[in-house]
């Protein structure tokens, strides 16, 4: 397959207009629960401000609780209509610049955090791409390279990891006692019994940057090996949480750029029809003593089905 | 996975509405979208790679994933600076350095560190904010930056004590 057929790959919009719900979604859950630090320091005096890169370019000013507030209420409204599905273009660059300016506010005070740094390329190639329904199972081209980009950045996350790992740890990382400082200084009930457990921390490294370096391998392989891979980084992810409370929210959100979503949302749907059916044929007195309850509802059109039950007219998505 | 092969001429969708052949329609991009879109493409992978090579932190969204990157020695100290301090009801706590108690996470003071100890009338800026954030709390009038420092051999802890940093009014342990 040659570059620009991978990275083009058609891909339906009903896939964009679920990921988008998804990042939109998370955007306002973060600005108000979960990422609090940029939010303090709008208080914070402008002394401890040490403007980076992009602040210095951009000539952005140290923060204030206005400039926070107007950043934070100005997300979550944005986020709000682009969750609508109305003007995409417009709401998703709102957010974009709204959410990425509350970022760099927290990260201006001497503290850059790295799990969100993926989550920036998805607030702007979303709004790329225009109206897109959840019912619309047209396949574009414009989506399927936001998707790409999305995955590219997301696997980039590990696979750059593993090398500032060896750029500023060194090969010998993997024998170091990263695991265990990070443990001691904020692990829970569940991280602190590693630490008496001998090896398991020391392990865990070596697996860590291991899966790390060989992230990008996820491209080269079929369908169902992609699966496994994605479900297995969202299982290191609650592990980790697990042990230091530490989890790369915005990144999660990211990985679902390799899911078929559609597929996910037709299955629901369909267990659902035949979940109500079931329901209704159980309780229609005219089929009680055909022990009802065993009807197969059959496949609703538009939906996939593992066994392919005769969909022959239904595309398969990539 | 079925392609579209792109022989097929168009560069707008092929149809309106759901298909009953074993085609869907495609909406496809122009030479100059897929250009432009791949260049930019492109100069992100260059920057970010740059970045987790040679740069640092301040060209965030293009700095080094560096979170957990650096190398804690199995025989090294672990350190973990907090606050104390001593009330205007003359009593003496213990605050951690988090966003919520006085406006600015741990690691942003432990990444300052230098400055404050050149310069420790910084820890009154703490106190302010823990003024304001906890106005029903009696305020601060003396604080010490402390360092609690876990020692480990061969990665196990095994003993743990604290150091002082700096105080502010007084400088004193």
């Amino acid at each position: 397959m040659n570059p620009l057929t991978w990275l083009f790959a058609p891909v339906p919009l009903a896939r964009v207009a679920l990921l988008r719900r998804a990042v939109y979604l998370f955007v306002i859950i973060d600005v108000v629960f979960l990422h609090a630090t940029g939010m303090y320091h709008g208080w914070a005096d402008p002394v401890w401000y040490k403007p980076l890169w992009m602040g210095r370019l951009l000539h952005l000013p140290a923060a204030s609780v206005l400039l926070v507030e107007l950043l934070r209420w100005g997300s979550v409204a944005a986020a709000l209509l682009a969750l609508t599905g109305r003007l995409p273009r417009l709401t998703g660059s709102v957010v974009a610049i709204t959410w990425i300016w509350f970022q760099y506010v927290a990260f201006a005070y001497g503290k850059v955090d790295h799990d969100r740094g993926d989550f920036v390329v998805a607030l702007l190639v979303l709004p790329m791409i225009g109206a897109a329904a959840v019912a619309d199972r047209r396949r574009s081209e414009a989506a399927g390279f936001a998707l790409r980009a999305i995955q590219l950045a997301a696997i980039a996350t590990y696979f750059l990891s593993g090398w500032a790992k060896l750029r500023f740890g060194g090969l010998e990382w993997v024998n170091s006692a990263t695991m265990v400082r990070a443990v001691v200084r904020r692990g829970t009930v569940l991280g602190d019994q590693l630490l008496h457990i001998p090896f398991t921390l020391h392990w865990f490294q070596w697996v860590l940057l291991t899966a790390e370096l060989l992230s990008p391998v996820i491209f080269f392989v079929g369908e169902r090996w992609r699966r496994r891979m994605v479900a297995g980084w969202y299982g290191f992810h609650v592990v980790t949480y697990a042990g230091i409370t530490i989890a790369f929210w915005p990144h999660l959100v990211m990985m679902l750029a390799f899911l078929p979503l559609e597929e996910y949302l037709d299955r629901w749907r369909a267990w659902r029809a035949r979940r109500s059916i079931l329901d209704d044929v159980s309780q229609d007195p005219a089929t009680q003593d055909v022990g009802g309850g065993t009807a197969q509802a059959g496949v609703l059109p538009g939906t996939t089905t593992e066994g392919g039950a005769g969909n022959e007219d239904v595309v398969k998505t990539p | 996975m079925r392609f579209i092969p792109r022989a097929i001429p168009s560069t707008t969708e092929r149809s309106t509405g759901p298909e009953p052949g074993p085609e869907v329609a495609v909406r496809r991009l122009g030479a100059a979208s897929l250009a432009w879109r791949s260049v930019v493409l492109l100069i992100g992978v260059v920057l970010v790679v740059r970045g987790t090579l040679f740069r640092q932190d301040t060209d965030w969204p293009f700095a080094p994933m560096s979170q957990f990157a650096f190398r804690t020695g199995p025989n090294d100290a672990i350190h973990s600076t907090f606050l104390e301090a001593r009330t205007t009801a003359d009593q003496v706590i213990v605050i951690p350095i988090t966003p919520k108690q006085v406006g600015i996470a741990r690691a942003e003071i432990e990444g300052q560190l230098p400055n404050i100890v050149r310069k420790p009338s910084l820890l009154s800026d703490l106190a302010d904010s823990y003024r304001r954030l906890h106005p029903g709390k009696p305020p601060l009038e003396q604080l010490w930056l402390r360092d609690r420092v876990t020692d480990l051999y061969k990665g196990r802890a095994v003993g743990e004590h604290i150091d002082p940093i700096v105080g502010w009014p007084a400088n004193d342990r």
